[in-house]
């Protein structure tokens, strides 16, 4: 059979202890049933038993994964999925990052780079087309993602691209980023896999294209997709940025404050973009082929010489309400921090949270760690991307540093399967607890999107029922797809019907003649893959819950929002069930082929 | 009766205010007809918040911080708070 436009129908193995190189053929039935990017990248997994490994181990794969749209004139279509297991969790672990590496890593001439060993030393692994080669990376090492790419930049031809890791990835801080062109792969430790492996950083290059099956119909497709995309439904991500949630969630009470126990913060509106757009210099930014630009970034000063900080949602909540700082400032320097180390904001500032409770409580001989005391934030930053003192057990994530403590401090550690929750407060928000409790990487709002069924007329946000079990799957589809595809998310209210867009987009590309229930049946399938992943990794049902508090107590400042055990369990159930899995969370098959 | 509206996102930047109070007759008032007044009284909110007589699609209201409305049947009694928000979270 001919190879689909769109694939180059391989992929490329590169153990970096050895230097050998391996290709595998893709065929077309595993690229219809994943696509790319995660799901493609969850297969390769299963097919390497990546689950078997230690995280951090030399036998340990992860996979730069990307997809039949990459390169296309589609708006948010330069994106990439690196997938692995993640040495936070132990499960599976994909995060998504959009830059030119998506085009010239595609361009190698391989939908998919597989990487497995331990360089002997800090090195630069360079794919040219068919030339694999690790170069020295000692000049590099302890440099930040900025700082290595400006260098690499200087010393490679200007058609490479990099992805590169910082401090963090180094130090294998287990929440480590990888970065590309000021983006990030942010959530789950990729960077300190890649740290484990000695690799520094990635430069690839090619000129191998894939062709498209349609152009005329898909360039047509692209002008009216980027025309729609300058329209209302992305307005607030243009204008704002996504910090535009800050004081929406504060006001309904879900903005998680102090480790969790809040739901809304006395001192947000000077955190607010509003405020910041008043205060601060501003410039707005994109990912590489994106007309939206939802990255908006202040001036900040930092020991006084001026600099800039990138600000979303998520790093504000986690770095300002989360660990009660309210200095405009110290949070744009503490997000400034995170992104010079390499370090996943969200789980930066969801174990920092933590740990400030516990030294509150005494759990954790560490006085000068306080809720609300900007110095405290920035020097616990400092320590985790040096791997110095108490940033040794920051490092490893709220999870082992409550199983560290013990007494019961688990009940309060603000995360799920090892990963920190971001700003979705689960009580206030009951349809988004459930897509927490049952994530595949653990508490992740990329891969479900069921907070969007609590902001809406369908249900009572703070009293879930089973019937939205329903609408959590259908979310968590959508996002399989796009993960996949790869589009980026916020472009995901510019569509009509969002299946029967999205199988048009591939099918003009790829030449198939594939239907939108082919589409939501090879979701299904992308979701039964990391759940199988899971499972092989060890999962067990138990891990499908929530901390304990958000069980067994309501939010401080809203009564109304309580969740307890019986009623998520009855969620889960209901979940697992519409799944079409057993009622504990299994599947009814166990073959680890597609 | 007197209630409070409240403005979150593109709504605020158009509109230019955090909140602002709007005084009706009687003792209900329909949802549609507090965004009708909105509308009237501020022509940026018609243009980019409104999709002719009703709220667009990307938009939500909420009452008090508890029901979401976005079919617009719902009403308002004296001293209620409504929230004219941006559809999508995500971040
Ligand atoms: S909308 Fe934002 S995150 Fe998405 S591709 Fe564009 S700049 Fe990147």
């Amino acid at each position: 059979m001919s190879t689909p436009n769109g694939y180059h129908q391989q992929y490329l193995e590169v153990d970096v202890t050895t230097g050998n190189t391996k290709y595998h053929r893709l065929s077309t039935k595993l690229l219809k049933q994943t696509i790319g990017g995660s799901g493609l990248g969850t297969q390769l997994l299963i097919d390497h038993q990546a689950w078997k490994y230690d995280p951090l181990s030399a036998e340990a794969s992860i996979v730069f994964a990307f997809s039949p749209l990459v390169g296309s004139p589609l708006t948010t279509s330069a994106k990439f999925a690196v997938v692995s297991r993640s040495p936070l969790t132990g499960r599976i672990n994909d995060s998504l990052a959009s830059s030119t590496f998506a085009i010239a890593g595609k361009r190698t001439g391989n939908d998919a780079l597989l990487i497995k060993g331990r360089a002997a030393s800090p090195s630069v692994l360079v794919i040219n087309e068919d030339k694999v080669e690790l170069q020295p990376a000692d000049q590099l090492w302890g440099l930040s993602a900025e700082e290595a790419e400006e260098k690499l930049r200087k010393q490679f031809a200007k058609d490479y691209s990099f992805a590169v890791i910082g401090p963090g990835g180094e130090q294998l801080v287990r929440y480590a980023t990888i970065s590309h062109s000021g983006r990030h792969a942010g959530r789950g430790g990729s960077g300190a896999i890649l740290g484990s492996k000695n690799i520094k950083a990635l430069a690839v290059r090619g000129k191998k294209r894939t062709g498209w099956h349609n152009t005329e119909a898909l360039i047509a497709q692209a002008r009216d997709l980027s025309k729609r995309s300058f329209g209302p439904a992305t307005e607030k991500y243009r204008e704002l940025g996504t910090a535009a949630n800050l004081l929406v969630f504060n006001r309904l009470n879900c903005l998680p404050t102090r480790n969790f126990q809040r739901g809304s913060f006395e001192n947000v509106v000077q955190l607010s973009p509003e405020a910041m757009n008043v205060a601060r210099d501003k410039m707005k930014t994109s990912c590489a082929a994106c007309t939206i630009g939802c990255t908006h970034v202040y001036s900040v000063a930092v020991d006084g010489k001026a600099s800039r900080a990138r600000i979303e949602y998520e790093n504000l909540f986690a770095l300002g309400p989360l660990c009660e700082v309210s200095d405009q400032q110290t949070v744009l320097q503490a997000s400034q921090l995170c992104d010079y180390y390499g370090l996943d904001t969200i789980s930066t500032g969801g174990t920092i949270a933590f740990a400030m409770e516990c030294a509150e409580k005494g759990f954790l001989d560490e006085p000068w760690l306080n809720f609300g005391d900007g110095d405290a934030l920035l020097k616990a930053i400092h320590l985790i991307g040096q791997n110095k003192g108490l940033g040794k057990k920051l490092a490893k994530g709220s999870r082992a540093l409550a199983n560290e403590l013990g007494k019961n401090t688990i009940a309060f550690a603000p995360q799920v399967k090892g990963l920190e929750l971001p700003g979705y407060e689960p009580r206030a928000l009951q349809t988004m607890a459930l897509g927490f409790a049952v994530g595949s990487r653990g508490a992740d709002h990329n891969r479900s999107g069921a907070y969007e069924v609590d902001f809406s007329e369908d249900v009572d946000r703070r009293n879930a029922g089973t019937s939205q079990a329903r609408l959590a799957v259908e979310t968590e589809d959508k996002a399989a797809i796009m993960d996949s595809l790869i589009l980026c998310k916020f472009l995901r209210g510019v569509f009509e019907d969002y299946f029967a867009e999205c199988v048009l987009l591939l099918n003009l590309i790829t030449g198939w003649t594939l239907e939108s229930k082919d589409l939501i049946a090879t979701a299904k399938t992308i979701v039964d893959a990391k759940k199988q992943f899971n499972i092989l990794s060890g999962w067990s049902p138990e891990e499908d819950t929530l901390p304990e508090r958000m069980l067994t107590s309501a939010l401080e400042d809203d009564e109304q929002a309580s969740l307890n055990r019986e009623t998520l369990e009855a969620l889960v159930k209901a979940y697992n069930l519409e799944r079409g899995w057993d009622e504990a969370g299994f599947l009814q098959t166990t073959s680890t082929g597609v | 009766m007197k209630i409070k509206i409240e403005y979150f996102g593109i709504p605020r930047q158009r509109v230019g205010v955090a909140s602002e109070s709007y005084e009706f007759d009687g003792e209900e008032t329909g949802i549609h007809d507090i965004l009708r007044a909105v509308a009237d009284k501020h022509p940026a909110f018609q243009q980019h918040c409104m999709d002719g007589e009703t709220i667009n699609k990307h938009m939500v209201v909420n009452l008090n911080g508890n029901q979401f409305f976005q079919s617009q049947d719902g009403v308002t009694r004296d001293g209620d708070a409504l929230l004219i928000l941006s559809m999508d979270a995500g971040g």
